[in-house]
């Protein structure tokens, strides 16, 4: 090989190698606008949420890479139908058009670039051709409805199979684009919801606890009045009594001259009791000392029931937070109902001991409150398993069947208007739900109603 | 499913090459979709074309008769100058259909007569490329005139039907019919991905003039003086002996005419005649005010040139260790330069790292499409369009 040859053939090559990079680059830089296009078009299209204005944002970037003298959107309507949701000639506007084999195929996914639809074109798109030759046709989801884009240009052949695969590629980022938007939407309206729900559970929880509190405030303060009437009385008593000693003292000093003082003393201790008060002093204070105990149980165990609401989860026994709740109500059963109460060793468990006492109450009071006469109300906690189930049943009226599957429903009540919310019960059965419970009630009218509460021992929170 | 074959036969004996090939066609165990082949003018075109037809009576199939037979190679075969050679494509998921010109349509509009017909059949379906094989003579306006139908942004490849002694017995038959056709199109839509390369084995040797006169191909003058003369200048006296007149295919073929595309790319025309009143012959037209560069080529670079060519159009595809199969277009001019060396072409192909079915033809003129994505007929041209995984 000569010298020339040589030169000639590495020329070549160096010739090859700068088109072939040039080519490249210019693929390269084209792909990278388009990216570009398309990232801005999607950064647009997700800040919308009209409809018109997304398909505005639509056009305007696949305008941008695929330059097209027409558009039209159609999406589906009825079955076997499509209309024109927007394009470029108003004229068209809410068209519609069947879906025959062709566009079933496109809605399939299948897209297209046909050549010169003023030569060969589908039945169904002729009424769209006007002037136009080449067009591409690709479907898409927009907003859950079926939609085919068809862009048209007035040049025969304008798009290529490269375009195709752009244009799927542009209605792919679309779909998936408009779908985490909207799954995103969705996800914080459930958020929204939740926190709504939860923030009105919270309300009408503290709107029942104080109602609650509003029915044991009067056996409370009877409770109160009781120990502090009998302490006030014996200490006045005893005042009373002390005064009198002290007069007997005083007089014993006055008249205690020498000889006779015995007999003296006999006849003023006779005379003022004072054996007796002797007796009686201790026992008077013995008894306003446990006068005074219960008035300190009884105000720890309102102030533990009404401070402040604490919904942490916490590792707690729920049959002490069922014993607590029983003795707290043990006025409101007073002459209304005997209570048998029968709970088991339960192991601690994670629970909202506050939410559960909430329960409780609602649960006892309505039994109470359905006593006729006087009745009964057993309480009765076993494990079964890994759960405690509860059954505190009564004797009371009972529950009309066909109020028994109402009554978890919020607002339902059959107490007069204005003696019940009718959130109790609703109340009752969403802190279940929330320790993974179960709540059944069985009743008869007339009979009585049992309540049956499943409790899983829970190890963790639940998340 | 994609699966691509090259069959091919070095029989020149009617009888053993159609009962070799009938036999390599048996052996395909899927029903193939469309058969590109080429065969020696030896053979008679109608009969390869029904041989194939007994075997796959509803294929979309073309063929184009090739310089001194056609190339086929496979994993265990290669044959430089097979008398047939088939590229079978097997593709249930692509799409491929045939037009075709008879002798009756109207030269002037085959293209547009062939094209429009692979249309209706493709449901108006743009191609992802078209193939072509049409007869010499008239390649620019065949091309002009598959444009004005498909448009001029799908690139067109293929290669002008030859013969073995430029006598005008080149032959094309497709399928639909059992007469020779003078234009055939194949609307390629395949399922798999597609790359391609068209380029020549020529540089620029610095000396350039503009076209001042032209008669159809032949170019009269050149800066207002006699063509031939100014070409034999250009050629340091290729065409000396022959600067009175005559056929002056062979003394030129390492010095054709180029025409820029790109800056670093010519768009090449071979002159094959000198005429009497000085002008050149070309196998390719050019306009009055175009400016054309003298090239040069070497049997080195043409022996190379198809390994290069198959590269590039492989580096294209975006897994191009994937690449299933090539078909190729190598100008016969070229071919005809470096036939005694041939061999070296073939083993230059088998060292590219893909090892794929590879069906060429050799061709009296190349469509293809360059880098700026316009489709054009050119002279001593090669070209490859690959197929991917």
């Amino acid at each position: 090989m000569t010298s020339n040859d040589e030169l000639i053939k590495h020329n070549e090559k160096l010739l090859e190698s700068v088109n072939h990079l040039e080519a490249k680059l210019e693929a390269a830089k084209l792909k990278q606008n388009k990216s570009a296009t398309l990232l801005q078009g999607m950064r647009s299209l997700i800040q919308e949420t009209d409809a018109e204005r997304i398909y505005e944002l639509l056009f305007a970037t696949i305008g941008e890479i695929l330059p097209h003298d027409g558009f039209i959107l159609l999406e589906s309507s009825k079955v076997n139908v499509m209309n024109v949701a927007a394009s470029n000639q108003e004229s068209w506007q809410g068209l519609t058009v069947n879906v025959d084999g062709s566009l079933k195929q496109i809605l399939l996914g299948k897209s297209l670039s046909l050549v010169d639809i003023q030569q060969f074109t589908p039945e169904w798109l002729k009424a769209f051709r006007g002037k136009y030759h080449a067009c591409l046709l690709a479907s898409f989801k927009l907003q859950k409805r079926a939609c085919v884009l068809i862009i048209f240009n007035n040049d025969i052949g304008a798009y290529t199979r490269n375009d195709v695969l752009l244009l799927e590629e542009f209605t792919a980022l679309v779909e998936q684009t408009l779908a985490s938007v909207e799954r995103g939407f969705l996800k914080l309206e459930a958020q929204q919801l939740r926190a709504d729900k939860l923030r009105a559970e919270a309300n009408m929880l503290q709107q029942e606890k104080l109602a609650s509190l509003g029915q044991l405030s009067a056996g409370i303060a009877h409770e109160i009045n009781n120990p502090i009437g009998f302490v006030s009385s014996n200490l006045e008593t005893l005042n009373k009594q002390l005064a009198s000693a002290f007069n007997y003292i005083n007089a014993l000093e006055m008249h205690i001259p020498g000889e006779h003082r015995d007999q003296m003393l006999n006849e003023l201790r006779q005379k003022h009791e004072t054996e007796y008060l002797q007796d009686d002093l201790p026992e008077l204070i013995s008894e306003s000392r446990v006068g005074l105990d219960r008035v300190a149980k009884i105000v720890q165990s309102l102030r533990s029931y009404a401070r402040t609401r604490n919904t942490e989860w916490q590792l707690a026994n729920i049959c002490k937070e069922l014993d607590l709740t029983v003795k707290m109500l043990a006025n409101e059963f007073l002459h209304k109902c005997s209570v048998e109460t029968t709970l088991c060793q339960a192991p601690d468990t994670y629970c909202i001991p506050n939410e559960l006492n909430q329960v409780f109450v609602n649960l006892l009071m309505n039994a109470v409150q359905a006593m006729q006469t006087f009745g009964h109300i057993g309480i009765i906690a076993a494990m079964q398993g890994d759960s405690l189930v509860i059954t505190i049943s009564d004797n009371g009226s009972g529950i009309a069947q066909e109020h028994v599957k109402k009554i978890f429903d919020p607002f339902f009540t059959t107490k007069p208007v204005g003696q019940g919310t009718g959130l109790g019960l609703s109340i009752t059965q969403g802190i279940i739900d929330k320790h993974q419970g179960a709540i059944r009630v069985e009743s008869q009218l007339n009979h009585g109603t049992t309540f049956t509460l499943h409790l899983p021992v829970l190890l963790s929170p639940p998340t | 499913m994609f699966r691509l074959y090259s069959l091919s036969t070095n029989h020149l004996d009617p009888d053993l090459a159609f009962n070799d090939i009938a036999q390599q066609l048996l052996a395909i165990s899927h029903y193939p979709h469309l058969i590109i082949g080429y065969f020696n003018t030896t053979l008679s075109g109608k009969a390869v074309r029904q041989t194939i037809l007994n075997r796959y009576p509803d294929v979309q199939l073309m063929l184009a008769s090739s310089c001194r037979g056609a190339m086929g190679l496979s994993l265990d075969k290669n044959d430089s100058f097979a008398s047939i050679s088939l590229f079978v494509i097997v593709d249930t998921q692509g799409s491929y259909v045939i037009g075709y010109a008879d002798t009756e349509s109207d030269d002037k509009q085959r293209g547009q007569t062939a094209t429009t017909s692979a249309l209706q059949q493709s449901l108006g379906e743009a191609p992802e490329l078209i193939w072509v094989a049409m007869t010499p003579g008239n390649e620019e306006q065949d091309v002009a005139h598959i444009q004005e139908v498909a448009g001029q942004r799908v690139p067109i490849f293929g290669g002008s039907a030859a013969d073995n002694d430029v006598t005008g017995n080149w032959q094309i038959y497709t399928h639909q019919a059992d007469t020779p056709v003078t234009l055939a199109v194949v609307f390629l839509a395949p399922s798999v991905e597609i790359g391609y390369s068209f380029a020549s084995g020529y540089a620029p040797n610095g000396k350039t003039g503009v076209v001042t006169s032209v008669k159809g191909r032949e170019i009269k003058t050149i800066d207002h003086q006699p063509a031939a003369d100014v070409y034999n200048r250009w050629s340091n006296g290729a065409i000396c002996e022959k600067i009175s007149g005559g056929n002056v295919l062979s003394e030129t073929t390492l010095f054709p005419l180029g025409r820029k595309i790109s800056d670093e790319s010519f768009l090449l025309s071979h002159p094959e005649s000198v005429s009497e009143s000085g002008g050149l012959g070309l196998f390719s037209e050019i306009t009055i005010g175009e400016t054309i560069y003298a090239m040069s080529g070497s049997t080195d670079s043409l022996l190379h040139r198809a390994t290069s060519v198959i590269d590039n159009a492989t580096s294209q595809l975006s897994e191009p260790e994937d690449c299933q199969g090539v078909l190729l277009v190598y100008c016969a001019g070229c071919m005809l330069t470096v036939q005694d060396k041939f061999e070296e072409v073939v083993q230059g192909i088998s060292t590219l790292s893909v090892r794929s079915p590879v069906v060429g033809t050799y061709t009296f003129g190349e469509q293809g499409c360059f880098f700026d994505g316009q489709s054009r007929h050119g002279n001593l041209m090669i070209s490859a369009v690959v197929f991917g995984g």
